[in-house]
């Protein structure tokens, strides 16, 4: 919000310059976005538009701070005025409290230079002697006011509910379509102006208007703000009865507007009315030297704290504190105790260590699993992607808000983004191999963790077993006692522990392969421990066999063949050599086999034995040819 | 068998050697081209059957690689041969993979607070209005909500929730203390979204880490020790000074911005923090007069930001391997 250093100064005389002022603002009450000039735009807090979305309200946090006084506001009493306003409040119409004074305009006037420049100051156009006077006040103490031509007005000031489809033009010529959640403030005729939002344009004051009504009112929060809301019209009054005003600040804006308006214009008011059905009642609270000392760790005793509180507008008696009617963000204890320890000094609390009974930390399972299986992927080589959440899933649940259609629904895998990130990188690097761990969507309110693994290379280097081994390592290393795959049609089923957890899958021309698991599954796997077992001190043999193979044989098949034997003490069976001969529709496999005793040295004559049979079912299987 | 008796035999012959005649003889005696004992071997395999060679030929190849490199290296020793000892030798490349820059982060984090006792929770990215907005005091149709920009899931009519993607971790805290009883210490880290545009410091997925301490006494005195600590620990800077500003958070009171200085620099803005709202413990049904402590929350990115002078939040989801690696 932006505000006038100079009108600050004017009404604290001692404020110190621009830049001190900015820093201590910004440790005791708000942050200073910017400073330009005379301008300096202060972040004011969602809880303290109440009272300090003014030039009044800093000037009391300015004067608090550094122990100066502020000059009061000179005000009129409204209720010179004589004779009654007819001025009605429906029931229901979500107005706290209306006044309205009728004035005779006793000349045009003119906008005094310095006023014009602190509403330039604030962004405000100057725009007539009464607009700006209005405006004035609004920016000066706060309080929205608004002023109608009163020969315009038919009849007496009714606040009521829009009816159902009931039109009004603003005063800026936008038109507005209301229904009966919206207030309006209206004459027995028309509506007059979208209560709390903007004036219409029925009763708009102009160059010729003789006899003015000033409006000083309150509205609940929550009702401007939805209209507001609804037809996207956000003004500097809709802002601030949104965020919640006190009913009692209508008077003192009610009272400025009078005295500057009589300065300006020389108005004499005619009538009054001030329609008020329940008055706010005075809220107190204690403040508890003890308690505040718990919350905070500081000791502030109650002499210290009451300087504090009264030079922020708070009544003391003893301990107690009469809360100032605009400060309706002051409710609870933990309130007043903010209010105390922010000006005393945030500096002024010593760091502590908590005293605590020695119980061990707890993280969530899937903390530590995520971090073992991060782990596990890097250690082999893999780089960790993070991708967007949300991207192009049409199967996934929907954004109502996304940031643009490419982007509109949630993640159900996260391979696709691996694929992206493949996509990103083959420029740069030949060979990728990364992996994400990440929430995936399964319907509104429905995720779990999944985990994803790509490889990208040559086509020689066959992505699909360096990622397929991938897999057999890292869950080595997480503690998946036992890794299966089953083909299915294209796809590699994963296998942990005897429960499937996922897939491989392959693009079509080779070049990249995937690997996608349910990460909370898998988890639940790899809690087993590994035991011991004997490492044989006997020397392993090791023979290969070299083959042709038919392209139309997968090589799993080849494998469940040499298994199948159940040749004694085979330890390992690995693919030591593979090469496709295109020619002739063939590829070369070199089979390594590794047999091993834990009891003793094991002969070539044995071994020669199981090679024979092993190598008599390779060659009965069809498509297979001993090279 | 023989050839593990040729294999044995060389080797000793060869350790045995101690000058360079001596290993000389020895290749003579294995390799030579006329008569070496695995050059005949070899040559022994053509008189053999297919099934044989196929046997045989690779155990003699294997060996002859074995007796061929350990020959080598003792020569080279023994000629006192620069190569194998020249020390300047650069390092030949190894590639391991890396962890993305804000896993290492976290996992930094994760390290300090498991070291102050804090235990790790983790909770939903999809949440409902309720745990991410109501139960945290920040109300429907209020300007504060304001505060967060939201992507909000599509709802069907009937339906009871409104879901949205978490605007912070805070939800975390919620959902803790609905089921456990303080009092307690956790912290939660997590991904979270705003909906705004992107630039050097805005994202719209990006992480926090949430922290929450619960007990009968614990204030914000107690705050400042603990996320000094923290802040001490993760950027291992010579001087780290921790300053509260006055701030306002819905969810607790009084609220507070945390800033660091490292080193003397210029201060930094870390994130909010403050007493947790009364009306928090409530909602969760804890009785406020009992129990009282403090909430925070931070970026992670931030962190990691100011820790590796990072000059681009977008980096971190930019899928850019270049960037991964260089951590």
């Amino acid at each position: 919000m932006k505000f006038s250093y100079s009108l600050i100064k004017e009404m604290v005389p001692n404020l110190p310059a621009k830049a001190k002022f900015a820093d201590e603002l910004a440790l005791k009450s708000f942050e200073v976005d910017e400073i330009s000039g005379d301008m300096m735009d202060i972040k004011i807090t969602a809880n303290r538009w109440c009272d300090a979305a003014s030039h009044a309200g800093i000037a009391r946090e300015a004067a608090t701070i550094f122990g100066l006084r502020a000059i009061p506001i000179k005000t009129t009493d409204f209720k010179k005025a004589k004779k009654p306003l007819g001025v009605k409040l429906e029931k229901g119409s979500d107005c706290c409290r209306y006044i309205g004074v009728s004035a005779e305009l006793g000349k045009k006037g003119a906008t005094p230079p310095w006023m014009k420049k602190y509403l330039m100051t604030c962004g405000i156009r100057s725009i007539s002697p009464v607009v700006d006077a209005l405006n004035y006040v609004m920016i000066e103490v706060g309080q929205p006011m608004h002023a109608f031509d009163a020969d315009k007005v038919e009849g007496g000031i009714i606040v009521r509910k829009a009816f159902k489809g009931e039109k009004i033009t603003t005063i800026d010529g936008g038109e507005y379509e209301l229904t009966p959640n919206d207030t309006v403030i209206a004459d027995k005729k028309k509506a007059l102006g979208i209560a709390g939002i903007k004036g219409g344009e029925a009763a708009e004051i102009t160059g010729g208007t003789k006899r003015i009504i000033l409006e000083s009112a309150n509205f609940d929060l929550v009702s401007v703000y939805r209209t507001s809301k609804r037809i996207k019209l956000e003004t500097d009054a809709s802002r601030r009865y949104g965020h919640g005003m006190s009913s009692e600040k209508a008077k003192t804006g009610m009272d400025r507007a009078i005295r500057l308006l009589t300065e300006m214009c020389f108005i004499k008011p005619v009538a009054f009315s001030d329609v008020y059905p329940v008055k706010e009642p005075k809220k107190f609270i204690k403040y508890d030297a003890e308690r505040f000392r718990r919350l905070t760790g500081v000791a502030v005793d109650k002499a210290q704290a009451s300087i504090i509180l009264r030079k922020l507008g708070f009544k003391m008696k003893g301990d107690i504190a009469e809360i100032p009617a605009e400060r309706i963000d002051v409710s609870i204890f933990e309130d007043l105790a903010e209010e105390v320890i922010r000006i005393y000094g945030l500096d002024e609390i010593e760091a502590q260590a908590p005293v605590i009974s020695i119980i061990p930390a707890h993280n969530d399972p899937i903390i530590g699993f995520r971090e073992k299986t991060k782990r596990a992927f890097a250690g082999i080589g893999f780089d960790e992607i993070i991708s967007y959440s949300f991207g192009d899933y049409p199967e996934g649940p929907e954004l109502a808000n996304p940031i643009s259609q490419e982007k509109a629904f949630m993640r159900t895998n996260l391979v696709k983004g691996l694929d992206e990130a493949i996509e990103k990188n083959r420029r740069s690097f030949t060979e990728i191999k990364i992996f994400e761990f990440g929430k995936v969507f399964d319907g509104i309110g429905k995720e779990h963790w999944s985990v994803a693994a790509a490889v990208r290379s040559g086509a020689r280097d066959y992505p699909l077993r360096t990622l397929r081994g991938a897999v057999e390592a890292a869950f080595r290393r997480i503690g998946i006692g036992e890794t299966e795959f089953a083909a299915e049609g294209k796809k590699l089923k994963v296998k942990a522990g005897g429960e499937l957890v996922g897939e491989i899958t392959v693009s079509k021309n080779g070049e990249r392969a995937f690997f996608e698991a349910d990460a909370e599954k898998l988890m639940k796997k790899s809690e087993g421990k590994f035991e011991y077992e004997p490492i044989s001190p006997y020397p392993s043999m090791m023979r290969d066999v070299s083959l042709w193979v038919k392209d139309s044989v997968p090589v799993g098949e080849i494998f469940e063949t040499v298994n199948a034997v159940g040749a004694d003490d085979l330890n390992d069976v690995d693919l030591a050599d593979y090469y496709p001969d295109a020619e002739n529709g063939r590829v070369g496999v070199t089979i390594r086999l590794v047999f091993q005793s834990p009891e003793r040295t094991l002969t070539d004559a044995e071994i020669d034995a199981w090679m024979d049979k092993i190598k008599g079912s390779l060659e009965a299987q069809k498509g297979v040819e001993i090279r | 068998m023989e050839f593990e008796e040729i294999g044995k035999r060389a080797g000793n012959e060869i350790d045995a050697a101690a000058t360079a005649e001596e290993i000389s003889a020895v290749r003579v005696k294995y390799l030579g081209r006329k008569q070496g004992e695995i050059t005949e071997a070899l040559r022994s395999l053509k008189d053999m059957s297919e099934a044989e060679k196929r046997e045989t030929g690779p155990r003699i190849q294997k060996l002859r690689d074995e007796i061929e490199s350990a020959i080598a290296f003792k020569e080279e020793e023994l000629n006192n041969s620069a190569s194998a000892t020249d020390i300047t030798l650069p390092g030949k490349r190894t590639e391991s993979g890396h962890l993305n820059l804000i896993t290492q982060t976290e996992d930094e984090i994760r390290r300090i607070f498991n070291s102050m006792n804090f235990s790790v929770m983790d909770g939903p990215e999809m949440e409902d209005e309720y745990h991410n907005f109501d139960a945290l005091n920040i109300p429907d149709s209020h300007p504060a909500r304001e505060m967060w920009d939201t992507f909000w899931m599509k709802s069907k009519e009937g339906d009871k929730k409104r879901y949205l993607l978490r605007t912070h971790t805070s939800p975390v805290q919620v959902r803790y203390m609905e089921r456990r009883d303080p009092p307690f210490q956790i912290i939660s880290i997590g991904k979270t979204f705003r909906y705004e545009a992107t630039d050097a410091t805005h994202e719209t997925n990006f992480h926090q880490v949430e922290g929450l301490m619960i007990g009968r006494e614990v204030s914000l005195a107690n705050f400042k020790f603990v996320i000094s600590e923290f802040f001490r620990q993760f950027f291992s800077e010579k001087t780290v000074e921790v300053r509260f500003r006055s701030s306002y958070f819905p969810f607790v009171e009084p609220g507070v911005e945390v800033d660091v200085k490292l080193d003397n620099s210029r201060w930094l803005e870390m994130g909010g923090a403050g007493m947790v709202h009364p009306k928090v413990l409530k909602a969760v049904g804890y009785n406020p007069k009992d129990w009282q402590g403090f909430a925070f929350g931070f970026g992670v990115e931030r962190l990691a930001i100011i820790k590796h002078k990072v000059p681009d939040i977008r980096l971190f989801e930019s899928q850019d391997l270049k960037f991964t690696k260089k951590f």
